[in-house]
Order: structure tokens, then C-alpha cells, then sequence
């Protein structure tokens, strides 16, 4: 089969192919958030600016959750870079604690839980006995806003409290739906 | 290109005066590297600088009109410009203005990347970046390999690169999974016959040998860096007399290594401060080295190692006296000694190249 196609930019198989191929790439990437963002999972938790001051960096906000930082107990032998499961449970209305965290995917165990998949990015060396303790990224971090209109959201997020709607899938994947400031769904987009 | 076209021309004259080419064989080369010349000249190169403009300008024109056009429409966008280089890339082809083809590829290469970019933003991803750096690296092997281009060739390794350190930093270690997609890459290069691409992964391969000396064994492996490069050298050498119908790959080979053990001895001596007599015999031993790569790029025809070999030499001699510089007598000794062995040497090549020319002349 190979034989057939002529590997040449005057050969229009060849150029179709590169083109669809790298078309079905992007396209696979849109279709996983999409399936993600409306079958997911759809918890509210709330977020902690990272920096007060300077929320908004350029056109994104920088989130900040409270099971991300410095806080979540990892297994022994756990290397910055690795992936984590991190079992949560929301203790009051958008407060979500951190129950466990493993190496396997495992599924909640009530519907009170949920589990997300994160990158450790930083870990803590443990006192003597203790489990390490480890920053963990979930992909969730930066929320883009149209240009331009970062500083007026910043006025309006000033001394408000913010939360984070977030669809939680299957296999631990997190995608940001929405921003809700004060009370109100800020830039929501249909999935298309 | 332009010291090769100068070289050529003044051979040329002298190849046509000793009668070794015709007056008409002399034109028929010029001829051919005009025509050389013209193909690759400025416009190509524009054309490839105009690519990588028109890229960000599409970036930025979908970047800017944020949420004023919805999902479908910019994503229906980002595909109709990829699809529209590569197709503009065929058109130029079946033209005949291959360097211009390039460019259009490139083009599509780059759309495809600022196209996972502004997926990414548009979802709010935040994951990790150098995911997607792979996935661009691959799509643009995959045009490399599917429309034979070989700028896009080399962006992909650029990219690779670029994966390979990044993920090194964030993971802090080394990053031994660098090696497949080099690997990949390099294996395109072979397949193209490109010699400039092969040389990109010479460098980028010796750039991953040379920070295993800062990321092994808590960050001093520097003497192991030194024992590969020597390594490679000796293995390049032998490899020339089992299979000398290959020499460029030979001489790049010892040349790559030459660069590695270099880089290993200079951290020995300068990155981990060890006392002044080990100091002074890494310093000997690098001299040494230098010295007889320059024996061997004489010997062998090798030009890369001559200029490393002289290079090396000077930043090596510079070193050593802004390293030293406190002990002006030891600095002075040791200058002196150096400079009495190499006069000696000098002697030395001198005497068997005066003894090589007449059979030189006569073979």
C-alpha cells in the first residue's frame, strides 16, 4: 500500500494525508474536552487567588485550590513529574478536601468523593515515618478571558468571593467550564 | 555555501591552468553552480522568513478576535489554514519552486502548532506543555516525512530539543525518553541524506551527553562525559579502518566526540574546582588531547577537528590563565613549558610535512 503513495509535496495523497492526519490530531483533542466538559462530572469548588494583588497576568487568571498546594499526601517513592490520583470530598457546600492519593486510578467510593488526575510538581521531603507531602497540578490552573477584559473582571472579583465549576470525567481528566463570580456564571462558551 | 562557491572558483582557475579540465568543462561547472546558487538563494530564504511571519499574523488575527467568533468558527478556521499551506505547498511543487514549497509546509507546520496552542486556551488547559510540544514535533515529522521537506524536518528536531529540555528541568532528572524521538528524527535524516539535519542531531545528541555530566551522580559525572567523548573518538577512528568507504560519517563522529570530552574536561577543571595539581594534570590532559586532534585532523583530511582542535586551544590557554592568575609564577612555568612542547610539535609537523609533499606531488 505503501508502495502507492509518493512522498512528495507534488503528490496530492501525500499532502491530503499530512493535512488530515494532523486535522484528525487537533480534532481529537476538541472532541475529548467537548465529551469531557458535557459528560463530566460537575462539581463547584471554591478558588484561592494565588496572588491577590496581580490575578490577572496579560488575559488569564491564575487559580489557585486549596487540594492543590503542598497538602496532598502522596505515596512513598513519589517523584516530581509523576501522575496522581487524588481522591476528594467536598466537606462543606465548595469545599473540597483531600482524602487520598494514589498511582492507580480508583473509583470514588460514594457520591459525595470525586477523583482527579494531577502531575505532582513539587515534593516535600517527609519527616521521619511520615508520607511526603506534594504539590499536585491538575491542567486546571489558568482560565483565558477575552483581551482586554482581564482588568474589568479584576475590579469585579476584588474582595468577592470566586469559585470554579468544573467537569470531573471518568478516568480523572478536569476541564474548567466556568468561572462564577459572585454568585454569577462569568464567560461561559457553548462546548463549540 | 558563499566559501564553498569562493573556494571552487579560485580551484577552478588553477584546475584549468594545469590543464586538468577543459575551458568547456570549467563553464559547464559554473553553469551547474549557478544554478545551484539560484534555488537556494535569497528568495527562498525569504520565503521561509514570510512563512513564519504569516503564521503568527493568523495566530494572532484568531488569538485577538477572542470569544467575538465562536468555538466552531475559530476552530473551522485554524483547519481551513492548514489545509490551505499544504495545498498552497502542492501547488508550488507541481511548479517546481521547491523552496518555496518548503515554506508553505512550514507554513502548515506552524499553524498546526499555534493551532494545538489556542485549542488549549480556548478549553482552558493548563496541562503540561511539553505534551504538546510532542505532538507538534510530530506533526511536523510527519510532514517532513510525508512532503520530504527538510526545514521541517529540522524544526521538528528543534522541537524534540526543546521537549528533551524542558521535561528534564521539570522533572529533575535525566530525561532518558529524549533519546526515542531523536532517535525517529535522526533516522528521517538518514533517510533524506541531509547532512546539515545530521549534524542537528549530532549537536543535539552531544547537548544530552554533556548534561548527563550535570544530572548524574548528584551532578558530578563530568569524568564519565569526558570517557564517552574518548570513547566515541576512538570508536570513529577504528571505525575508519573497518569501514573507511563511510568517512563523513567517521570524521563527524570523532569530531562529535572531541567536543564531548572537551566539554567533560573543561567542567572537571572549571565547574568543580578541584585542587591545582589535579587541576594542572586535567589541564595537561586537555592540552594533550587538543593537540593531538590537531595532529588528527592533518593526518586524516578532518577540517572540523582542526578548527576544534585550534579553538579548543585558545578558550583552553585562556582558561587556564584567568584560572590561575593569582600564581603568576606557576602561570609563567607553565606557559613556558607549554609553549617549548608545542614549538617541539611544531618541529616535529613541520619535518614530516616536508617529508610527505614530494610524495604528495607525485602520487
Amino acid at each position: 500500500m505503501f508502495k502507492t503513495i509518493k512522498l512528495s509535496p507534488t503528490s496530492w495523497l501525500a499532502v491530503a494525508i499530512v493535512a488530515a492526519v494532523q486535522t484528525i490530531a487537533l480534532a481529537t483533542i476538541v472532541y475529548g474536552r467537548v465529551s469531557l466538559l458535557s459528560n463530566g462530572r460537575e462539581i463547584v469548588t471554591e478558588v484561592i487567588p494565588v496572588d491577590p494583588r496581580d490575578l490577572f497576568r496579560g488575559d488569564y487568571v491564575i487559580l489557585g485550590y486549596t487540594f492543590g498546594q503542598g497538602e496532598v499526601t502522596v505515596p512513598k517513592g513519589t517523584n516530581q513529574g509523576d501522575k496522581v490520583y487524588v481522591t476528594l470530598k467536598e466537606t462543606t457546600p465548595e469545599k473540597w478536601e483531600v482524602v487520598g492519593a494514589s498511582t492507580d486510578y480508583a473509583h470514588p467510593a460514594d457520591s459525595a468523593q470525586v477523583v482527579m488526575k494531577g502531575i505532582v510538581s513539587y515534593v516535600s521531603m517527609p519527616p521521619e515515618g511520615e508520607q511526603p507531602k506534594a504539590s499536585v497540578r491538575y491542567g486546571i490552573e489558568s482560565y483565558f478571558v477575552p483581551e482586554g477584559t482581564g482588568r474589568e473582571l479584576e475590579e469585579k472579583v476584588r474582595d468577592k468571593k470566586i469559585s470554579a465549576v468544573l467537569a470531573v470525567g471518568g478516568s480523572g481528566d478536569v476541564a474548567i467550564k466556568a468561572l462564577v463570580v459572585d454568585g454569577q456564571r462569568v464567560h461561559q462558551e457553548p462546548w463549540f | 555555501m558563499w566559501s564553498y562557491r569562493k573556494r571552487i572558483d579560485g580551484d577552478l582557475v588553477r584546475w584549468r591552468d594545469a590543464g586538468w579540465i577543459t575551458p568547456e568543462g570549467e563553464a559547464a561547472i559554473r553553469r551547474d553552480l549557478e544554478k545551484g546558487v539560484r534555488t537556494l538563494g535569497l528568495a527562498n530564504a525569504l520565503a521561509i522568513l514570510a512563512a513564519v511571519l504569516i503564521g503568527f499574523a493568523v495566530m494572532s488575527f484568531v488569538a485577538a478576535n477572542w470569544q467575538v467568533m465562536p468555538r466552531l468558527l475559530r476552530i473551522g478556521m485554524l483547519f481551513a489554514a492548514l489545509w490551505a499551506s499544504y495545498g498552497l505547498a502542492g501547488v508550488l511543487a507541481r511548479r517546481g519552486m521547491s523552496g518555496f514549497a518548503n515554506a508553505a509546509i512550514l507554513l502548515g507546520v506552524g499553524i498546526f502548532g499555534g493551532a494545538i496552542m489556542l485549542i488549549s486556551q480556548m478549553y482552558h488547559m493548563d496541562g503540561n506543555p511539553a505534551d504538546a510540544l510532542l505532538l507538534w514535533a510530530a506533526g511536523a515529522l510527519l510532514a517532513g516525512v510525508g512532503l520530504r521537506s527538510n526545514p521541517s524536518l529540522a524544526f521538528a528536531m528543534i522541537l524534540v530539543v526543546y521537549w528533551g529540555i524542558s521535561e528534564a528541568m521539570r522533572l529533575d532528572r535525566v530525561f532518558w525518553p529524549f533519546l526515542l524521538p531523536w532517535a525517529v528524527v535522526s533516522a528521517a535524516f538518514y533517510w533524506q541524506r541531509w547532512r546539515p539535519g545530521l549534524h542537528l542531531s549530532g549537536l543535539a545528541l552531544m547537548g544530552f551527553v554533556v548534561s548527563l555530566g550535570y544530572r548524574l551522580n548528584d551532578g558530578h559525572a563530568h569524568g564519565l562525559v569526558a570517557v564517552i567523548g574518548l570513547g566515541l573518538m576512538a570508536a570513529s577512528i577504528a571505525g575508519e579502518r573497518l569501514k573507511p568507504e563511510l568517512p563523513a560519517l567517521w570524521s563527524g563522529s570523532f569530531n562529535y566526540g572531541l567536543a564531548i570530552a572537551l566539554a567533560g574536561l573543561w567542567a572537571l577543571q572549571f565547574f568543580e574546582d578541584p585542587t591545582l595539581d589535579i587541576f594542572m594534570l586535567l589541564a595537561v590532559l586537555a592540552l594533550a588531547l587538543l593537540i593531538a586532534a590537531i595532529f588528527w585532523g592533518f593526518h586524516a583530511g578532518n577540517r572540523g577537528a582542526l578548527w576544534i582542535g585550534y579553538a579548543g586551544f585558545s578558550i583552553e590557554i585562556l582558561a587556564i590563565y584567568v584560572k590561575t592568575i593569582g600564581s603568576l609564577l606557576n602561570n609563567a612555568l607553565f606557559f613556558l613549558v607549554a609553549g617549548l612542547i608545542v614549538s617541539a610539535l611544531a618541529a616535529i609537523a613541520y619535518k614530516l610535512h616536508a617529508r610527505g609533499q614530494p610524495q604528495a606531488a607525485t602520487s
